[in-house]
């Protein structure tokens, strides 16, 4: 649980840094990525890998999963 | 477009709506409920999309680019901490009853009723701007829907937002004020605004999906046309939105805290929770919902501007105008129905969240008065308080639509929501502050709140009656008073700032700073300390809540009954009453003066339904409390504290205790075992003792008795005398011998011996007896010394043990005697073998026990005491050697003996 805290506090602090200056100012470029501005398909895109990191990390299917495979206890 | 069709459209959706919250409301009832479940939960977040999201942002991006998304990035970026955050607040709320943000505030603080006051009006004040901006977005949906033909000033009859107002009170009245439920639970509105969630996003994804693949030809078509044009083609740099990387952040702060503190956001996200377990899923889901309804922002906008490249229609309409230019009146509709479903879910929670506050927390505490609680009147109050939040419902409406027509109608959509934002805001450090820090003081969330509140008038909504002509114009390029250092948009002279940062900057600041040096100055009440406790540590109290209780509050049952009667209704009441005595295994009706723990739980169901404060004002005016200091306060927190850590501690020791028990048991079980053993060997000791004595005692008595015996028979007589004498003295030997190895064991001497000259002298010691016996004995030794580490004198014990047994038993006409000594790799092996004969298998392990006697080789009784090689296998096996016995080859016994030998030459 505490573990699973941290990372989550992590999601949160990566996506402030990469989502605000002067990281964000960086996709500001003249260029286009299937047509579409960079700015707009960057900005997407990180929005949809904190969504997938948190879903990641809040899911209980996943957690339980993640869960089963214990390595058996050492004789 | 006709204004009928647009009527009956409306009202068809309407019907839905009522219908959809009909529906589940049923289901509720039958206890098959479509709202308790995660999806549907962050559904119901999602009417944090009203119609700024629907309309305002295609508006704000075809000014300002990406400058619409800080407003939803914000939540995206703190719903991974709501597992910590959102799961605690609503364990403290569901403890607490707690029924809206207000009440939450004034609950943490000792139950303050002034604090719930201020933070009701803040909410009033700063929502209500927030409000009408929704029914702004209708009714020019409606007139955008209507072209030319729309009327505008026209008599008070004929407006739209009027009955757009009235439709929505009379929603909100029906689905929220249905009934008092000390959970606020309202299945039907949850359901309805879940689905308003849908058709929003649906509608949204249609007119974006048709402005980018029908209208165009794609993103890149789109993307590619809008880059020709420079006033387009700027829109894609983040320059275009006008903001700084200090108020894009400053935005997204914002939007966090607006997320969960907002009064609408904080009744579907905390008081209509049914279980907290659905945040894990809404972390991720409420978010994914936020990055659907805003993809299709900029390509709307951008199709917008392509369309209407010489403006004249108000960007904040593209959803609308861009179907209808194409021709396209459905979708249209359907757009103004998706615009629609996003203002009025929005209206319907926000009425709902502020009426509950003005009830619970403005006008409850000033009307309670004892007049109310006259024991002999036993009117059920709970109709009065519904009527006073319909009343409430009805008030914030007529507010919401004058300032509309006031004031409203003259700003941006997005404007006025930021404003609202900050206003919320103002609750951040308050809660989180009172869920994480337990010093906070009443005294000192009274003075953020002000202070932040006061700010927050003066540098944003001030401004907008200024604009309005309503303030001198003044006041904006003098100051208050001509004080230079008091404008609203540079307050204390800062400048460079964007209105919205510069009073969310300074409002928060003051709020924060103020909040944490008055409470770090200021004391607590006593309930003030226990409230805190509980916020702080909900977890704690969770799983026991009556071990904790600290007030000792008395009251008879029959007043508390009654104020449950009243307040909540009669069934209801008893039904509580019935629920707490079942699960405390109490018959209340027996009894009169109430546990404290009963005084609490009324306390809390009544918080339910009248909020905190309330709840507290009326309960201490039927209870008597025993008064309790600060410090006996303190000193009651910290040993629930301590006898925790203690009863742990005590666990702890009880498991050690247990498992020495075990310990224990066990080799008291060994002792008595040994304490056997010992009789049994007592028992068998002096049986042999016995048994030549009796022999010995029979023969003396023939002697004495006959002294005529002949001389052959006497001598016969003394020499049977003389051997069972020896007898006796061997076994006491033997016996002897057993103590000290017992007593001794390991502790006797040892020293470096060369084992074949041990085995020679003892055979040596024994050949004459051989010889006598007639029996012919051979000894193989090794031609060097054999050197091993041991204790002489014992070593030759047991060699000549083993031998006089081969003698004893060898056969008696022909015996045969073998004696080798070999090493067998590192260690030396002695056999001695005789021919007699030999040992049957069954017997080969318990020869070496005891006591154990084998019948002579004529079948006579046993010769020996049955010691011998027990004492052999003792000594051998304390010389970390093996002892053992075979079969030879002619069938008589080989006993062998291996020990170790030692490696260094001596």
């Amino acid at each position: 649980m505490q573990q699973r805290r941290t990372k989550l506090i992590g999601i949160s602090i990566i996506g402030l840094i990469l989502m605000n200056f002067p990281i964000a100012g960086l996709f500001s470029r003249e260029y286009t990525l299937w047509g579409i501005p960079g700015l707009y398909v960057a900005f997407f895109l990180i929005w949809l890998g904190l969504i997938l990191l948190t879903k990641h990390y809040t899911d209980p299917s996943r957690k339980r999963a993640a869960r089963s495979p214990k390595p058996p206890a050492t004789p | 477009m006709s204004a009928w069709l647009i009527v009956i459209v409306f009202i068809c959706y309407m019907s839905l709506l009522f219908g959809v919250a009909f529906w589940a409301e049923r289901r509720a009832r039958l206890g098959r409920s479509v709202v308790h479940s995660p999806v549907v939960y962050s559904l119901s977040l999602a009417i944090y999309c009203t119609a700024w999201t629907y309309f305002g942002s295609v508006g704000r991006a075809s000014v300002q680019g990406l400058g619409f998304l800080p407003i939803y990035l914000g939540p995206t970026l703190v719903a991974p901490l709501w597992i910590m955050v959102l799961k605690k607040m609503i364990h403290i709320s569901k403890n607490q009853r707690i029924t809206s943000v207000a009440d939450f505030i004034s609950a943490r603080y000792g139950k303050s009723a002034g604090l719930g006051i201020a933070a009701t009006l803040i909410a009033v004040v700063g929502i209500i701007p927030y409000i009408s901006i929704q029914l702004k977005a209708i009714v020019s949906s409606v007139e955008v829907l209507m072209g030319p033909a729309f009327l505008r000033g026209g008599p008070i009859y004929l407006d739209v937002g009027l009955y757009v107002a009235i439709a929505l009170a009379v929603f909100a009245i029906l689905f929220g004020t249905r009934r008092l439920d000390p959970n606020e639970h309202h299945e039907g509105l949850v359901a309805a605004i879940a689905f308003e969630s849908v058709v929003k996003l649906v509608a949204f994804l249609a007119v974006g999906i048709f402005v980018t693949f029908v209208m165009y030809d794609g993103f890149g078509d789109l993307f590619s046309k809008g880059a020709a044009v420079p006033q387009i083609a700027r829109l894609f740099r983040f320059e275009s939105s006008g903001m700084d990387g200090g108020q894009w952040f400053g935005l997204i702060v914002l939007s966090m805290s607006a997320i969960l503190f907002l009064p609408r956001q904080f009744h579907v996200a905390v008081v209509e929770n049914t279980d907290p377990g659905f945040v894990n899923k809404a972390a991720w889901l409420f978010p994914l919902y936020l990055l659907l309804i805003n993809i299709f922002v900029l390509p709307i906008a951008v199709g917008g501007l392509l369309e209407f490249p010489n403006g004249g229609i108000d960007p904040d309409t593209f959803v609308l105008s861009l179907p209808l230019a194409e021709g396209h009146d459905t979708l249209a509709l359907f757009a103004a129905v998706g615009g629609f479903s996003a203002a009025t879910g929005m209206v319907i929670v926000s009425v709902l969240a502020l009426s509950i506050m003005i009830s619970n927390n403005l006008v409850l505490p000033l009307l309670l008065q004892p007049r109310l609680l006259r024991r002999n009147d036993v009117t059920d109050l709970s109709p009065r308080l519904l009527g006073i939040r319909r009343v409430s419902i009805v008030i914030v409406l007529l507010m919401t639509y004058s300032y509309f027509k006031s004031v409203g109608a003259q700003y941006a959509l997005v404007s006025i929501g930021l404003i609202s934002f900050t206003a919320a805001a103002q609750f951040a450090p308050l809660v989180i502050g009172g869920m994480y820090w337990k010093r906070a003081t009443r005294k000192g969330a009274m003075a953020g709140l002000l202070a932040g509140f006061a700010i927050w008038m003066f540098t944003l909504p001030l401004p907008t009656l200024v604009e309005t002509g309503t303030l001198p114009e003044s006041l904006m390029t003098e100051g208050l008073w001509g004080l230079s250092w008091l404008k609203p948009h540079s307050l204390f002279g800062l400048t460079g700032m964007d209105p919205i940062s510069h009073g969310a900057f300074w409002s928060l600041l003051f709020n924060t700073a103020l909040f944490a040096i008055v409470s770090v100055y200021t004391q607590q009440s006593v309930l003030g300390v226990s409230q805190a406790d509980i916020f702080v540590n909900i977890y704690k109290y969770r799983e026991g809540a009556t071990d904790y209780e600290m007030l000792r509050r008395q009251a008879k049952i029959a007043d508390l009954r009654l104020l449950l009667q009243r307040f909540v209704g009669h069934a209801k009441a008893e039904h509580l009453l019935l629920e707490y005595g079942q699960a405390n295994g109490l018959d209340l009706n027996k009894l009169r003066e109430a546990p404290p723990d009963l005084v609490s739980y009324v306390e809390v169901q009544l918080s339910g339904a009248i909020g905190a404060a309330s709840a507290q004002l009326i309960i201490s005016s039927v209870s008597k409390e025993d008064p309790i200091s600060l410090e006996e306060m303190f000193e009651a927190l910290e040993q629930t504290r301590e006898a925790l850590a203690y009863s742990k501690a005590l666990e702890e020791k009880s498991a050690e205790l247990e498992q020495m028990t075990l310990q224990l048991q066990s080799a008291n079980e060994q002792l008595q075992e040994l304490d056997r053993l010992k009789a049994d060997f007592i028992t068998t000791v002096t049986h042999e003792l016995r048994t030549p004595i009796t022999a010995i005692k029979a023969l003396a008595k023939i002697l004495i008795d006959h002294p005529d015996l002949g001389a052959a028979k006497q001598q016969e007589f003394l020499g049977i005398l003389v051997s069972e004498s020896e007898r006796i003295s061997r076994l006491i030997n033997q016996v002897l011998d057993l103590e000290k190895l017992r007593s001794a064991g390991a502790g006797t001497t040892t020293e470096m011996l060369d084992f074949s000259e041990v085995v020679q002298k003892s055979y040596l010691g024994l050949s004459r007896l051989m010889e006598e016996k007639d029996i012919s004995a051979r000894l193989r030794l090794p031609g060097k010394p054999v050197p091993v580490s041991g204790n002489r004198d014992r070593l030759t014990q047991v060699v000549v043990n083993l031998l006089s047994n081969a003698i004893k038993f060898c056969d008696a006409e022909a015996g045969a005697i073998q004696v080798i000594l070999e090493t067998v790799g590192s260690r030396v092996r002695l056999s001695v073998s005789d021919n007699g004969p030999g040992i049957p298998p069954a017997q080969r392990a318990l020869i070496f026990e005891r006591f154990t006697q084998l019948p002579g080789a004529d079948g006579s009784k046993p010769q020996g005491s049955g010691l011998g090689l027990f004492i052999s296998r003792t000594i051998v096996e304390d010389h970390g050697g093996k002892i053992g016995v075979e079969n030879g080859e002619d069938g008589g016994a080989v006993f062998w003996v291996e020990l170790e030998q030692l490696q260094q030459k001596y």
